[in-house]
Parts: structure tokens; sequence; C-alpha cells
């Protein structure tokens, strides 16, 4: 057992280490940056001020220094939250270790036309397919848990730096696992199918972004369908209305005088019965009803759900990616049990 | 030529499909951001510049639009990409895959010399890919023309790297650096993962040396900021200058513009403080910019394909 495990590791050694030094990579700057972070000692209380401050200079020079520099170990701009270097990695990691891992599975053998005798000297071919994915999902599953662990802490430190956690759902822990089970599964489907591994891998490369790039289509409608709020708080000191941190802004809605909230349409609606014309065909913005509503103390504010709302999309993102990967991997039993071996 | 050309495309019609394929794509989002930024822009035109999308035109010298802050971004950074994914795709396999399935056994001794057999695969897939790469690279200067319509794209930098002649020319060193990888390795997935890592720091690098091209002229005082006098022109970084006109470093004038209001000292009068100053290439420069760029790459492209010739005329065929 343990010697046919080797056997097959060693056939794919290049795949294999290159998953494995990207994981292991990945996992030293995630740990690098959270132990920095973490040393860093910056008090919640700190963090808030900064946040809540308009330049951060005003929350004092000390705790805006400690602030700052936690930024750049983040490898963000200043607090807007873009460009975390271990993050980003994290958002490619899974597919890159999935579709590496499990495109050549297969299709190496048909390329080489070895799969011929492997597939009839093995007592089926079921047994061959378990045999060659066991011993590379186990390195590969451990180094992608190892690496979706260590993310944990950085998403956390990214989150008090003024990120909204969900925006990075699928960047670390459960999910980012979840996600290169998905590519290891489409890899290995797709390595069988087509029977040549590059054509395979760039086949996989263009799904996985497709499928990624539907999920977050689905995502922001499942998001909108959500019952909004106003996102903005009002400030006694300026007087203004400042949108709230880490929320999701999905829309804008016009708050009247007495506190209620009116949609853009029921507030055009209230400012043409008080006798304010159309706006002009050229004026997107429809400037008699936002001059009329600043007259009369109606107030437009962005509306969308907060970050904890937000989150609730996270278990629907490990069930669409642990389902691709299942039916994929299953598909991939049924393709080789019925493939030609050549 | 035609038997060359054909062979190419016998041989790696997967690799140039998947590059056509991403080229068209981006080429058509382009053309599509491209018509939704001109109807925008006729409205403009035609009713007043005084309200959004329009305002922007006169203050920032473009239109803002959903569109332009999403769709044009991805397409621009698809563009600017796709020259060096499109190396790697092409170039790793053109070598890697006869010795890989030692087809090279056969094909170097057929050849008069593996110089001209190397010359009869490299030179069609790099003439297909730079015809190929030439649809994204126009799309990406029509792009560019709507985008920013009251500059002259020929002078400037806004979307350098993603539109014009530079898209075409990145192509050649990627193709030859992916290509001399997969010959050392002679496997072609691995000599993809190790080019795509290869290539991706010649991007890098590409883009840290930017603004090495010319020297920085010091642009504007960030103070009286007037954004249409510096859009098109490179930002290379910002310094800070004392107000009695003596550089300070970034440190210290950070530390003199913070002020802790708890700390119970006076609040620094802002006359006193330093003054950040932006240092550019200016616009009118980018030409000379791209012709230096252009020189380099085509340089880079010639140098590695050299070794990739010696890399092939001293590679055991397996």
């Amino acid at each position: 057992m343990l010697s046919a495990a080797r056997v097959t590791i060693k056939q794919h050694r290049f795949e294999v280490i290159a998953a494995v030094l990207a994981a292991v990579a990945a996992t030293v700057l995630g740990a690098s940056i959270a132990l920095r972070i973490d040393a860093l000692d910056v008090s919640l209380d700190c963090l808030d001020r900064v946040l809540a401050s308009q330049d951060g200079f005003s929350a004092g020079q000390e705790c805006f220094a400690l602030v700052r520099e936690g930024s750049t170990i983040l490898g963000e701009t200043f607090l807007t939250g873009e460009g975390t270097v271990a993050l980003s990695i994290m958002g490619v990691l899974p597919f890159l270790l999935g579709l590496v891992g499990g495109v050549p599975i297969v299709a190496r053998e048909l390329e080489a036309r070895t799969a011929q005798t492997a597939w009839s000297l093995s007592a089926s071919r079921v047994r061959w397919l378990a045999h060659q994915v066991g011993p590379i999902a186990l390195v590969l599953g451990t180094v992608m848990i190892l690496a979706a662990l260590v993310a944990v802490p950085v998403a956390d430190a990214s989150v008090a730096w003024g990120r909204s956690a969900s925006s990075l759902i699928g960047l670390h822990g459960p999910l980012a696992v979840g996600r290169a089970f998905a590519a290891f599964g489409l890899g290995l489907m797709l390595g069988a199918l087509l029977g040549r591994a590059l054509p395979a891998t760039f086949l996989g490369i263009a799904i996985s972004v497709a499928l990624l790039f539907a999920v977050g289509i689905v995502r922001d409608a499942w998001t909108a369908s959500l019952e909004p709020g106003v996102i903005a708080d009002f400030s006694p000191q300026t007087g203004e209305y400042s949108v709230s941190p880490r929320a999701v802004t999905t829309g804008w809605a016009v708050v009247a005088p007495d506190g209620t909230l009116l949609s853009s349409e029921e507030a055009r609606d209230v400012a043409a019965s008080a006798g304010v014309p159309p706006a002009s065909p050229d004026d997107v913005q429809d400037i008699p009803a936002l001059t009329w509503y600043e007259e009369n103390g109606y107030v437009l504010l962005p509306i969308g759900v907060s970050d904890e709302m937000a989150l609730g999309w996270a278990p629907y993102d490990g069930l669409i990616f642990g389902l691709v990967g299942a039916l994929s991997v299953a598909a991939t039993f049924v393709v080789v049990n019925r493939r030609r071996p050549t | 030529m035609s038997p060359a050309l054909s062979l190419a495309w016998r041989l790696h019609r997967w690799e140039i499909g998947a590059v056509a394929v991403a080229a068209v794509l981006l080429s058509a989002g382009a053309l599509w951001v491209t018509s939704q930024l001109s109807q925008m822009l006729a409205q403009c035109r035609a009713a007043t510049e005084v309200v959004a999308p329009c305002g922007s035109l006169t203050e920032m010298g473009t239109v803002y639009h959903v569109e332009s802050q999403t769709l044009m971004v991805l397409v621009q950074m698809g563009i600017g990409a796709l020259p060096y994914i499109a190396g790697v795709v092409l170039g790793a396999p053109l070598v890697s895959r006869e010795l890989e399935q030692r087809t090279a056994q056969l094909g170097w001794p057929l050849a008069r010399s593996r110089a001209r057999w190397l010359w009869f695969r490299l030179l069609p897939i790099a003439l297909i890919g730079l015809i190929v790469l030439a649809i994204p690279a126009m799309a990406g200067e029509v792009l560019e023309r709507t985008l920013h319509p009251v500059i002259d794209p020929g002078m400037s930098f806004e979307g350098y790297g993603s539109r014009g002649p530079l898209v075409v020319l990145r192509l050649l060193p990627a193709v030859a650096a992916a290509a001399l990888v997969g010959t050392l390795l002679g496997r072609q997935l691995p000599s993809v993962l190790v080019a795509g890592v290869v290539v991706g720091v010649m991007a890098f690098g590409n883009e840290l040396i930017q603004p090495l091209w010319l020297e920085p002229t010091e642009q504007q005082d960030v103070e009286v900021y007037r954004p249409l006098e510096t859009i098109g022109s490179l930002y290379v970084t910002t310094r800070y200058r004392d107000r009695d006109g003596t550089w300070i470093s970034e440190e210290e004038a950070i530390e003199r513009m913070s002020w802790d209001p708890e700390s119970g000292e006076p609040e620094p009068d802002p006359a006193d403080m330093p003054r950040p100053i932006l240092l550019m290439i200016p616009r009118e420069r980018y030409g000379e910019v791209v012709i230096r760029e252009s020189a380099a790459l085509v340089g880079a492209g010639m140098l590695l394909s050299g070794l990739l010739l010696v890399a092939v005329r001293r590679r055991r065929p397996r």
C-alpha cells in the first residue's frame, strides 16, 4: 500500500512539489504576517478611533503610527482593505493546488499511453483511480488545510483593520479547502475527458474563472434579496452621515423628515406630487428632485446589509464548491470506467 | 513559411485556440465598454457637463460610470496580462512537448540543423501570437481614446501597457523565456508552472522599471492639485519639501504632520507643515518611453532566443 502510494507520488513529483512549495510559501507568509500583527499589540479602541477619524492623525500619533505599520504589514494601502498580499494569494492557491494536482493523474497516463497497461493490470479501473487519487489528495489536502488555517488570523487582522469579513469568504478556513476540492475534482475530470494534461489545465483555469464569476453573480443577487437597511450613521459632531464601516451597499434610499425610509421611486413620487418637474433626459442625477429633498429635510442615504448579514452567504459558497468537487470526482470514476485507454 | 505556419497550427492548435479566444473575448469586452462610454459622451456633449457622470469630464478628463469602474478595469488588466500569459501558453510546450513525447529524437536528426528546426518552430508561433495580440492591442487603444477623450492617447500614460505596440511586443521575451524553460525541463506541465513563475517575475520587473525609463520631473505641488494638468503623466513618487525648499524624508514629514490632540501640545500651524510634491514623467514623453521599452523588449527577446538556441543545441533529445 505504502510503496504504491510512493510510486504515485513519484510519478507526479514535479506537480506535487510545486503545489506543496506554493502552499508552504503561502503558509510561511501568512504566519509571518499574523505574528508581526500580533506583536504590534494594537488595541481595538485604537483601531476604532483611527477607523472613525477622517485622516487618522486625530487618533493620536502613537496609535496612528501602530495602525499605519499594521497596514504596511497587511500589504494594504491606508485602510482601504485592498491589496492584501497573503489573502490575494489565498484567492488563487486553492485553484492552483487543485488543478495542478488533479489534472495529470489520469491525463498523463492517457497521454503517455501507459493507461492501457495500468488499467488491464489492475483489478478494476475504479480501484486503480482510487489508488492514484488517494496519496496525492492526502498530501495536497494536508498542505492546503495548513495554509487555510494560517490564513484565518490574517483574515481576522484584516477585518480589524477595516476590511469587511464578508469580502473574505472563501479565502481562509474550511471554505478555501472546499474551493481546492472543487478545483481538484474539475482538474481530475477534465484530464480524464481530454486525455491531455496541458489543454485540460488551460480549460480547468477557464472553467474555474467562469465558476468564480458565476458564483459572484449569484452571491450579488442573494445579497440584494436581503432586507436592506440604512448603512450610514449620523454624527452629531459633524452633522453629517458617514457610511458604517464594513457594511455592504446594495442601493440608495431616502429618509423622510419623520424618519420613514422611502425607496428612490417612492421619494420621487412624493417630490412629483409636491410639484417637482421630471428630470430632463440628460440629467441622470435628477437635480430637481435632489434640490427638493435638501430643501424639505429629506436625506439621500446608501442602503445595504451589515457585514454579519452578508456573511450568511458562507454556507452557500461551501455548498456550491463542495458539490462541484464531489460531482466532478464522481464523474471522473464514470469516465475512467467507460473511456478507451488511448 | 506557409507549411511552417500550418505545422505550428497542427501542433499547437489547443494553445493557439486558447490565446485567440482570450484575445477575442477581451477585445469584445473592450469594444463593449467603449460603446457604452461613447453613448454617455455623446449625451454629455449634447447636453451639459455639470451633472454626473459628465461633470468628471471637465474635472478629471474622464467619465465615471459603473462600467468604467468595474468591467473596464478588468478588461484593461486582462489585456495588460495577456502577452505574458500568451507567452507562457505558446512558449512552454514548444520544445518540451517534442522532448516529452520523444519526437525530438526523430525530428532533430532529420532537420539540417537544430537551429533551423528551432527557427521553423519558434518563428511561426511568435508570428501567430503577434497577430492574435494585435487585436486586443488595437481594442485597448480604442477604449483608452474613449475613456479619456480630452487627452491625446499618443501623449498619455493612461492605460500604459494595456494598449498599443507594447501589448504585442511584450510577447517576444515571454515566449522565448517560456520556450527556454521548456527546453531545460523537457516536460510540458512542469514547464508551464515554472515558466509562469519566470514570466510573472519578468512582468513584475517590467512594472517596477517603468518609472526608470526617463528622469521624473517635479510635476505639481499636491496642495494645489489640479487633476487635469497631471492626467496622463506617469506618477513616480511623492517627496516632501520643507517650507525653506529643502527635501526631507517621508518619516520626518509624517511625524511633523501628525498631531495628537490629547498630547496637550498646540496644534501646529499649517504654514509650517512640509509640502508633498509629486514627481512624474510628463505625458508628452509617452512616445519616447514606448520606443525605449519596445527596443528593450525586442532586445530581451533576441537575447533569450539566443539562449534558447544554445539550450536546444546542447540538450539531449532523450
